[in-house]
């Protein structure tokens, strides 16, 4: 494809029921009512010139150069300012308008540089286009008047570089920081001649800036400019593709040059993210090309042996042979494998298919298992789908927003900026969170409660929301009749009203006072549209499941599902956590979220598969690890997934994974996993996947590659070729044969196809022959499972408790730049707004420990200690600490215990009980070292 | 008692009235004689401050104007009493320059003591706010009375209300633009200072018109003064009940606060105000849409400038026909004019619509200071047209003033003698531009930095003929193409710079 | 004794704890066993020495198997 230019309409669409007529240049047209003239017009295919006026950004009205004539009228208004009435007659080309807008254009270039063939924009810059369209010959009032050709360039940003002599002054930047990021990082300072874009008096990266790009996207000219572009050119060619980070899922335009990656550009018609994108998404890629990145197959015989890069036929019969000698010697249940969240549903579908029919058992689990597995569990027993209910886009219809334990604005910043829009026109905020994220008070938002509870105490927080609910009279009544099953209601509604449940036996618990408790939960009930946001502050914990279920109940409870604006929606924290679990990922189901024990599904499976499948759950992770332990669990397959820095308690699954005799690691890098690993099989970026993600809404996207496998194998390749090595037959033309696998096999997915992908966009599932362009909001006039079902939901204090030796409650999470265990983040320059992990504690924990701001200090905890390096902050009150997990060095996990949620062994992150005291040594290389002596070697 | 009256204004404190007071009281006291020392508005002229008045119980007898070496002879000739003296001026209400003035919206200013409720209410205040709680139709009164707004657009106040009363909005504002940046204007400031209750009572009537519980003032920082008089006189108008939940014990609401502007021209330039009172940064808005539909914070907005809100307690009370009755044409009631520049008696005229220029700069300016000729009169500010000797028998009214191709603005006047070089006032209207453009629009932004750099080559005789068509060329696309009138209305100044006072003159 | 029995028997115990609200919570915690236990998982249980450290609910499921 070539370079895809999206037309830009000049203003953003209206909705409208309301139609009104007019005449543009003698062309009758009908838009809805409020529509712009410009956009009008451009709908017409007639482009009014304009710089300052771009689809993303409300109207502004500053360039002056879309002037327009309106017949009875006086003078010239701007079109982009000014809404379609019925009957206007519009002449957007007039002697007049041209005379007016080669003045305009005049008065801009005599105080630009005129260095257009030099410039890195040159060819893509709506300035050098306008002073084209209007026939610019001429700048009589010289070049020699006052100017800004002197004003410096603001590099400091290692993305994008602000040349302030090449600005024009229309905002759209500064626009784009308020309108589409919410971050409002930039200004302009001074007033007339001398207004200039400013981040606030700083330099980019001192400033608020999130690096997000919507400044430089928003830019018509070369002010603000991807260094990439100044370094290798503007681009030439178009992929659409979408974004392997977190599980918001944006869709972008690779923009190439031959095979090289210029820019990413987020994609206006992207269902997710509709034109934005953060920091992680929009620049930090470069990984994809870093020399860390393996693209030779290896093996050894022994961990302690050098690697040995080999051919991809010995790597793969290699890796056979020990699978099946361990199958041999230690039996068929004594391997098993770990999907990833992180590969597409193709990958992920094969990889479990491989675990079944070729390893014969159903020992496949995935790192969804680590992060989002109780959302499976809630949603399924309480709606019967393991599913968010909305599409983002549905946050604009919220009129109350309880966000639970997820910090959008770091871990989901597209969504965030989406929510932040929605609070700033009036929206209001409830926020769950042990620690004061940064939505609790930021640019032009404020949450209208914040209940700061103790780490752990999520359950008997939903429960008093519900029970003030209940007793109260706030419940909906009709919903609850039609909607939900009777007697499950009756049971909960008896348990829900009991003291225990009240706010302020709860304020005992949580440490929320009873009155914030029931004015949160007053506000919640008594809205239009009251939505529920959640992450892994609600899963990952010993009642991680239960707080799914505890969530579900309060929006049945409330009526707040089956519409726009509603709903209980989980923040997935990968790319494909969702699609992972879709395509079979756990043990004990099939895609689709079917039970391996029902024998109609199980029998289609074999009929298809051409093999017997096993009719029990397999082992999830943490039974694999115990298991390896104990010595009878012996080989695995780990795809994607650093479980050694990623998993609770460090030392526990490197122990696990010494004690056994083959570990294969499919992945990009030589992560702190594969020191353990006999074979390692190198895995493809991205960049050069061919297949689907699902994200967070369900909606599934395609990943279309912008070059051949750099290792010059496809993944799920390698899964078919190592299944042919086990004596299981798997081949595949392409993933889009797997995709047809899966529909076939998967009655959510029966309509999809990658040419009907490539047709609509994307789809959220269900899609089928009912729903043929997928489903936004689920649960519209039925649950998935009949009737909503109401699930008791007692809260039990976790067995993690601080007591005198650990005194302190440990929480983790991550932050804007960083993403996960920062394999990719830490090989790109997203380093420099986050070189290190930080631990955050109060000041008057500090002090009494003798921790000073900036120092390191050991973190200890029941299972193992780390160092760390500390920040005072009152973001977390007394008594708790939060970290932050990207950098093996800091290790974050050493310390984290095998508690788990009690349904889904979803290890419980969110609250270990730890000690700190200071230390003078800095973090120890714990795991890198023998990740850099597996590299090593390998150069030897 | 003995009343004397020295102006607490900010133009007499300017020129020694506090000491004047100072000296009057301390020699008073040490006389042993009992006076009350009252610190009134100024009666607006300036060229009388400071202008002492006493109030002996034969009514009020005016001494100007008073410095403070004049107070010993005052008290000498016993001034207490009426006595006479060299700057002795009779009655105060027989002085011709007020006596032929008609004050309805400046009718206490000077006469009463600012934050003395009881002296406003004594001088007829509250009058108008009381009928309009029980008044069916106070926006219809207003369309009535004629009323347009006085801040420079001139634009029917009661057309303006209808349309905030008819919008839908949970929430409605009254926001009264005192951000009185024209040069040679001074009118809200004397009102704010001298007579701070009508300006409260207007916008409660506004309020109450079109379903508004809330009022902003946006006073220039430039006037500390009368931020700290509006600020004092809201104060007493709650503790009072005038202002609060219940107005005058009604079961209409209205509260109001004063904010201070931040030094720009342009934030008098209502959309640009707005921004600001949201806690933004002062920048023009484009229109549609109108603030009275969607103004401060999204909400239906009625703007006013002062004058304009302090003339509607005059319409409640005396009946919109009585305004109406006032002023020609389509320009109704009454104008303060404000007379600056080069004059021999300047401050404030309160007459009706329809004074030629002549008489006003004549009769009440009593000419030049200098005592030349008049060469040039700037009308309406900054942005205004500057007319020329043989234009001054124009109409002051809104009409004859734009067929003159001049407008009338905020109602200063500002008088030039001959020594004026025009071409500079061309180039200084551009250089204000540039220095108060909010930067937004290209036209204003750039243009006007354009425009002295291609006035500066004129008056250089650089290629003067080309350069004359891209001024002209410039000034067509500042007039159609800016935004506001900041930009929009520049070229007026500069134009009639030129074309009244031709180059080979103004080159001079 | 194994690493995966301890596990065990915390698990089953934590089930046990967190379906209290259930109508019959022993039933509940056989379903959960037979929905996401490996046979081998559950008949581990039940051979190792650990059974006393079980609670009621824990342990009656398990002998329910």
């Amino acid at each position: 494809m070539t370079l895809l230019h999206e037309p830009d309409l000049g203003t953003p669409a209206v909705k409208s029921d309301i139609e009104v007529e007019l005449v543009i240049d003698g062309m009758p047209t009908r838009v809805p009512a409020g529509t712009s003239v410009m956009r009008a017009a451009a709908l017409l295919g007639t482009a009014v010139p304009k710089l300052c006026a771009t689809d993303s950004l409300e109207a502004f009205g500053s360039c002056r150069l879309c002037l327009v004539e309106i017949d009875g009228k006086k003078g010239t208004p701007a079109s982009c300012t000014t809404p379609c009435e019925p009957g206007m007659v519009v002449h957007t080309q007039t002697p007049k308008l041209e005379k007016m807008r080669r003045g305009v254009m005049e008065l801009y270039i005599s105080d630009h540089p005129l260095d257009c063939l030099t410039c890195p924009a040159n060819g893509d810059c709506e300035l050098q286009d306008m002073a084209g369209v209007v026939g610019l010959r001429d700048v009589r009032y010289g070049l020699e008047g006052a100017n800004h050709l002197d004003a410096p360039t603001d590099d400091s940003n290692p993305y994008f570089s602000f040349d302030e002599s090449k600005c024009i002054a229309c905002s759209r930047c500064v626009r784009a920081c308020d309108e589409v990021q919410g971050t409002f990082a930039l200004t302009i300072e001074g007033r007339g001649f001398d207004s200039k874009i400013s981040p606030g008096g700083t330099d980019f990266m001192s400033s608020d800036c999130v690096s997000c790009g919507a400044c430089v996207q928003a830019c018509p000219t070369s002010t603000l400019q991807e260094k990439t572009v100044i370094q290798i050119g503007i681009p030439t060619r178009t992929v659409e593709t979408t974004c392997a980070y977190c599980g918001v899922g944006c869709s972008f335009k690779a923009e190439l040059k031959g095979n090289e990656l210029v820019r990413m550009v987020p994609l206006k018609s992207g269902g997710a993210n509709e034109g934005h994108s953060c920091v992680k998404g929009r620049f930090a890629w470069g990984y994809a090309s870093h020399p860390d990145r393996q693209l030779e197959p290896m093996v050894r015989e022994s961990i302690t042996d050098p690697w040995r890069k080999v051919s991809w036929n010995e790597a793969i019969t290699y890796a056979a042979t020990r699978l099946k000698d361990v199958q041999a010697k230690y039996g068929q249940q004594s391997i098993g494998g770990i999907s990833s969240s992180r590969c597409t549903n193709e990958e992920v579908f094969v990889v479990q298919k491989m675990v079944r029919a070729a390893f014969g058992n159903n020992n496949i689990d995935t790192c969804a298992r680590v992060c989002h597995s109780p959302t499976g569990y809630g949603l399924k027993q309480t709606f019967g789908t393991s599913a968010g209910t909305q599409n983002f886009a549905s946050v604009a219809k919220a009129d109350v927003i309880l966000l639970i334990g997820a910090n959008p604005t770091d871990a989901h910043p597209v969504f965030a900026s989406r929510m932040k829009r929605r609070l700033r026109q009036g929206a209001k905020l409830i926020v769950v969170d042990p620690r004061r994220i940064d939505l609790v008070r930021t640019a032009h938002i404020k949450a209208e409660h914040h209940l700061q509870l103790l780490p752990g105490t999520n359950v008997a927080i939903v429960n008093a929301l519900a029970h003030v609910a209940a007793t109260e009279g706030l419940l909906d009544e009709e919903f609850i009749q039609t909607r939900t099953e009777e007697k499950a209601f009756r049971d909960w509604f008896e348990f829900i009203k009991k003291p225990e449940n009240s706010p302020e036996s709860v304020e005992a618990i949580s440490g929320v006072p009873a009155s914030e408790l029931r004015a949160a939960a007053r506000l919640f009930a008594t809205a239009n549209n009251s939505a529920i946001y959640y992450g892994l502050g609600v899963t990952e914990h010993s009642q991680g499941s239960t707080m799914v279920m505890g969530m579900a109940n309060l929006a049945m409870a409330t009526g707040n599902i089956g519409r726009e604006g509603v709903g209980v929606n989980p923040l997935r924290g990968q790319n494909n956590v969702q699609g992972a679990c879709d395509m079979g990922s756990f043990p004990h189901e099939f895609s689709g979220y079917r039970h391996v024990s029902d024998d109609t599904v199980r029998h289609q499976f074999e009929e298809l598969w051409g093999t017997a499948l096993q009719a029990e759950p397999g082992l999830r992770i943490p039974n694999m690890l115990d298991s390896a332990i104990d010595g009878e669990f012996k080989g695995i397959f780990i795809h994607g997934e650093d479980i050694a820095q990623s998993d609770p308690n460090t030392k526990h699954v490197k122990a696990a994974l010494g004690a056994m005799e083959c570990v294969i690691v499919q992945d990009l890098f030589l992560n702190e996993t594969a020191a353990f690993a006999h074979v390692f099989f190198p895995g493809t970026s991205f960049l050069e996947k061919d297949g689907t993600f699902t994200n967070a809404e369900r909606r599934i996207n395609r990943v279309r590659p912008i070059q051949p496998p750099k290792t010059g194998k496809h993944e799920w390749e390698i899964v078919a070729e190592l299944s042919q090595a086990l004596g299981y037959p798997m081949q595949y033309g392409s993933s889009a044969e797997i995709m047809d696998e899966i529909a076939t096999s998967t009655p959510t997915f029966a309509g999809v196809s990658f040419a009907h992908l490539d047709k609509v966009g994307s789809v959220q599932w269900p899609c089928n022959e009912e729903n043929p362009v997928g489903t936004p909001t689920m649960h519209v006039d039925g649950f998935v499972r009949g009737l909503g079902q109401f699930m008791v939901t007692p809260y039990v204090a976790t067995e993690e408790k601080s007591n005198r030796k650990f005194p302190l409650l440990l929480t983790t999470g991550r932050i804007l730049s960083q993403y996960n265990v920062g394999a990719q983040t830490r090989r790109t320059e997203n380093v420099n707004w986050y070189p290190e992990d930080l631990l955050e504690m109060h000041e008057s924990d500090a002090e009494l420990r003798g921790i000073v701001d900036g120092s390191f200090a050991t973190l200890s905890s029941r299972v193992g200690e780390t160092v760390m390096k500390v920040t005072i902050t009152d973001r977390v009150p007394p008594g708790v600490v939060y970290s932050t997990f990207h950098y093996p060095t800091s290790g974050a996990n050493v310390v984290t215990t095998d508690y788990s949620d009690w349904a889904t062994n979803c290890p419980e992150y969110k609250v270990t009980a730890v000690e700190l005291r200071p230390s003078i040594k800095p973090p120890q290389e714990i795991g890198m070292a023998a990740a850099d002596l597996g590299l090593e070697l390998v150069n030897e | 008692m003995t009343i004397v009256y020295v102006p607490g204004d900010s133009a007499a404190r300017s020129i020694g009235a506090d000491e004047v007071a100072a000296l009057i009281a301390a020699h008073a006291a040490k006389a042993g004689i009992d006076i009350e020392l009252r610190r009134n508005g100024s009666r607006g002229a300036l060229w009388l401050e400071t202008l002492v008045e006493v109030d002996n119980g034969d009514g009020r007898f005016a001494y100007g104007p008073v410095t403070p070496a004049d107070v010993d002879s005052l008290f000498a000739n016993n001034f207490l009493d009426a006595g006479e003296h060299p700057l002795s001026l009779g009655k105060t209400e027989s002085i011709e320059w007020l006596a032929t003035q008609d004050r309805v919206t400046f009718t206490r200013v000077g006469i009463i003591e600012p934050l003395s409720l009881s002296q406003y209410e004594a001088h007829g205040g509250l009058a108008g706010l009381r009928t309009a709680l029980t008044h069916p139709d106070v926006v219809g009164e207003v369309l009535a009375s004629g009323l347009r707004g006085r801040g420079g657009a001139g634009f029917p106040a009661g057309i303006k209300w209808r349309t905030v009363l008819e919008a839908a909005g949970d929430q409605k504002y009254v926001v009264c633009n005192a951000d009185e940046g024209d040069s040679g204007t001074f009118a809200d400031r004397m009102l704010m200072e001298g007579d701070p209750f009508t300006l409260i009572e207007g916008m409660a009537i506004a309020g109450i018109a079109v379903g508004a519980t809330y009022g902003y003032i946006y006073i220039r920082s430039e006037y500390p003064s009368a931020i700290e008089t509006m600020n004092k006189a809201i104060e007493v108008g709650r503790l009072a009940g005038v202002l609060g939940k219940s107005v005058l014990g009604s079961d209409k609401s209205f509260d109001l606060e004063v904010r201070a502007g931040a030094g720009s021209y342009v934030c008098g330039e209502e959309t640009a105000m707005l921004e600001s009172l949201e806690g933004k940064r002062g920048m023009v808005r484009p229109k549609p849409p109108l603030p009275a539909i969607s103004g401060l914070f999204g909400k239906p907005t009625v703007i006013n400038n002062v004058l304009t809100l302090a003339s509607v307690p005059a319409i409640m009370k005396d009946g919109s026909k009585s305004y109406q009755d006032r002023g020609i044409d389509r320009s109704r009631g009454t104008q303060v004019f404000q007379l600056a520049g080069n004059i021999a008696r300047g401050g404030i005229v309160e007459t009706g619509f329809g004074i030629s220029l002549s008489e006003m700069i004549t009769r009440f300016g009593g000419g030049t200071l200098t005592g030349h000729p008049v060469k040039a009169v700037q009308v309406g500010g900054p942005l205004g047209a500057y007319l020329s000797a043989d234009q001054l028998d124009v109409a002051l009214d809104y009409e004859s003033l734009a067929e003159a191709g001049a407008m009338l603005g905020h109602g200063g006047i500002v008088v030039f003698d001959q020594s004026v070089n025009m071409l500079q006032q061309a180039r200084f209207a551009m250089e204000f531009c540039a220095a108060e453009s909010c930067g937004k629009c290209t036209p204003c932004r750039i243009g006007a930095v354009r425009g002295v750099e291609v006035i500066d080559r004129i008056i250089a005789g650089e290629e003067r003929e080309k350069n004359l068509e891209l001024l002209n060329d410039l000034c067509d696309l500042m007039t159609e193409g800016s935004l506001c009138a900041m930009g929009g209305l520049t070229p007026l100044p500069v134009r009639s710079a030129l074309v009244h006072f031709p180059l080979e003159e103004v080159a001079k | 004794m194994s690493s995966s029995s301890d596990s065990l028997v915390r698990m089953i115990n934590q089930i046990a704890a967190n379906s209290m609200g259930a109508h019959d919570p022993v039933a509940a915690v056989v379903k959960h066993l037979h929905s996401f236990w490996t046979p081998k998982m559950c008949s581990d249980l039940k051979s190792s020495n650990l059974t006393s450290e079980l609670n009621a609910v824990a342990a009656q499921a398990l002998a329910a198997l």
